[in-house]
């Protein structure tokens, strides 16, 4: 290259600086100006409001919903407004249009108190809890289940251990047979020592889930992102749905210490589900007690549970009825994208429709 | 007055201040003799006599720290030699005029993809597992002993301290999954009841 090169170099980099820095500024006075970011609009009611959990009941959106209610177990990590974060993209507002009556659990946030709670409190005496209160304002006497990642494996021991109340079990990515878990969080969890950790800390600290995020696809969904926000700071759309999504990945509440160490050695490093050993207090969770319809969603490209972590499930219940099914997204795109509106909600619904009568 | 009797009494005013002091010298002896033995009063006792478990404890945190610091420059030391290949491929594959618009955004995708390959092979290796696990354990380590620093100061103010709070957590818990298992049993004796009237009815 000749000196008039590098001078020509150099003057668009700094052109290109420039242009960044007016957009970063731009799109700083933007976000200002939007002041709060509203997620989780969609109308319901508060059926249920403890010292830190809530059962909410959405508002139906047809006139006669299907006579099933749909129960959403949501992970502990995270908020359960990812599922309606934006109302285009809202899976609520999706399955509220196909006619179900559903309810959601907002697991909430866990106090130093709370650092006691097992996965055995939150699936035998919370999820059960629920899982009552939604036969009785329905009239029903079974439920269906829809969990979401670590929902999905708290839903699959409750199914496990309470057969009598799940009419239909639909999981997205549960973590079942975390061996063949081939993501970053699956190798690092397999190096950490859990006990140390939550006798020190009690709960687990939202600083560390963020930094365990961070990690897991630094530059694709990491620094691209803000590279390309300034360039689309002026769509005024476009920023708050990059703020909504903002605000849900870094709005984790702590996690009871005692789930965090059973999820960790129990479920990872043990990898005690999938061989039929896991034990919530004295009760054996037993995969292949599953014998109600089941419906495993599981996405190509998910980098925090791998396809090959969830499928096993679909092997190891009794259930003769079941489907699973992979769709060419990533973990938030098989809840929260425009590609989950027109290609999975239409699909589940129609499976869960025809499941969500009493012929039998 | 007379000369004599002004220089008696210089004599005696200077022998009182003598006595004075000399008896306030023997007096700050015998304190200074006297202090180990003195009791005394409120935080400061415990906290001497605690000294020796403290001093350890502080000693153990900075070992900790030091032991952190050294598994940070690996850590540091991973990352950089990640970045530098990444660096290098980038290098090698992007042309070298991105003064036009297509050729900048060629850049910027293969620097990001390439970044992120380098990347998540690097956080995908056992190696940098091992290493990032070392890291939180000494960083837990740290606050291990600082948080028992703090449970023998807490001990000396006469406060909670964190082992006892936990204990009554764990009382707490263990009185509501009582109190979940009596309630179960009362619904199941209550159905119970139920079936028997239904029976006779």
């Amino acid at each position: 290259m000749s000196s008039k090169d590098y001078s020509d170099l150099f003057f668009t980099i700094m052109q290109h600086m420039q242009r960044y820095n007016q957009g970063v500024m731009q799109a700083s006075d933007y976000a200002k100006s939007i002041g709060n970011i509203d997620v989780g609009t969609t109308p319901a009611d508060i059926v249920h409001q403890g010292r830190i959990l809530r059962l909410l009941h959405y508002k139906p959106m047809v006139e006669k919903t299907h006579p099933i209610p749909l129960l959403v177990v949501y992970a502990l990590i995270n908020r359960y407004y990812a599922l309606d974060l934006q109302p285009d993209k809202s899976w609520v507002r999706g399955m509220l249009r196909q006619g179900f009556d559903v309810y959601m659990i907002d697991w909430g946030e866990p106090q130093p108190i709370d650092r006691y709670l097992t996965f055995d409190d939150y699936v035998n005496r919370y999820i059960d809890y629920f899982v009552d209160l939604v036969r009785d304002a329905s009239g029903q006497e079974k439920v269906s289940l829809h969990g979401y990642c670590m929902g999905g494996t708290m839903s699959v021991m409750y199914a496990s251990l309470h057969c009598d109340k799940v009419k239909n079990l639909y999981v997205t990515s549960p973590v079942i047979d975390a061996e063949k878990d081939t993501t970053v969080l699956g190798n690092l969890s397999k190096h950490i020592d859990p006990d140390l950790l939550i006798d020190i800390y009690g709960n687990v600290p939202p600083e560390f889930l963020y930094l365990c995020y961070n990690i897991l696809k630094p530059f694709k969904q990491g620094v691209r992102k803000y590279i390309e926000f300034p360039n689309k700071a002026h769509d005024k759309e476009f920023v708050e749905n990059f703020l909504r999504v903002e605000k849900w990945l870094y709005d984790t509440p702590p996690i009871a210490g005692e789930t965090f160490r059973q999820w960790v050695r129990d479920i990872y490093q043990k990898n005690l589900l999938v061989k039929n050993q896991m034990k919530l207090a004295d009760k054996l969770v037993d995969l292949r007690r599953i014998d109600m319809p089941l419906f495993t969603v599981v996405a190509e490209d998910d980098h925090l549970v791998s396809p090959e972590c969830s499928i096993p499930l679909n092997y190891t219940v009794s259930s003769e009825d079941k489907e699973l099914r992979v769709y060419p997204t990533g973990h938030i795109g098989l809840l929260a994208s425009e590609y989950s509106q027109e290609n999975i909600i239409p699909e589940v619904a129609a499976w869960l429709k025809e499941r969500s009568y009493n012929h039998d | 007055m007379t000369e004599d009797q002004s220089k008696a009494d210089e004599t005696k005013n200077s022998e009182a201040f003598k006595n004075i002091m000399e008896s306030w010298t023997a007096t700050l002896n015998w304190l200074q003799n006297r202090t180990p033995t003195i009791p005394t009063i409120g935080p400061a006792a415990g906290l001497v006599k605690n000294s020796v478990a403290i001093n350890a404890e502080l000693a153990k945190a900075v070992e900790e720290l030091s032991e952190f610091n050294k598994m940070l420059v690996q850590y540091y030391a991973k990352v950089s030699a990640a970045w530098i290949e990444a660096t290098r491929q980038v290098m090698a594959k992007c042309p070298i005029d991105i003064t036009d618009e297509k050729s900048r955004e060629q850049v910027k995708k293969v620097w990001i993809d390439t970044f992120e390959e380098e990347f998540t092979t690097l956080f995908d290796s056992e190696e940098f597992a091992t290493i990032f696990g070392k890291l939180m354990k000494h960083e837990v380590m740290f606050n291990q002993h600082i948080q028992k620093l703090v449970e023998i100061c807490s001990k000396n103010l006469d406060m909670p301290t964190r082992n006892e709070i936990q204990s009554v957590y764990v009382e707490i818990e263990r009185i509501k999954r009582k109190l979940k298992e009596i309630s179960d049993a009362i619904e199941e004796l209550s159905e119970g009841k139920k079936k028997d009237i239904a029976k006779v009815l």
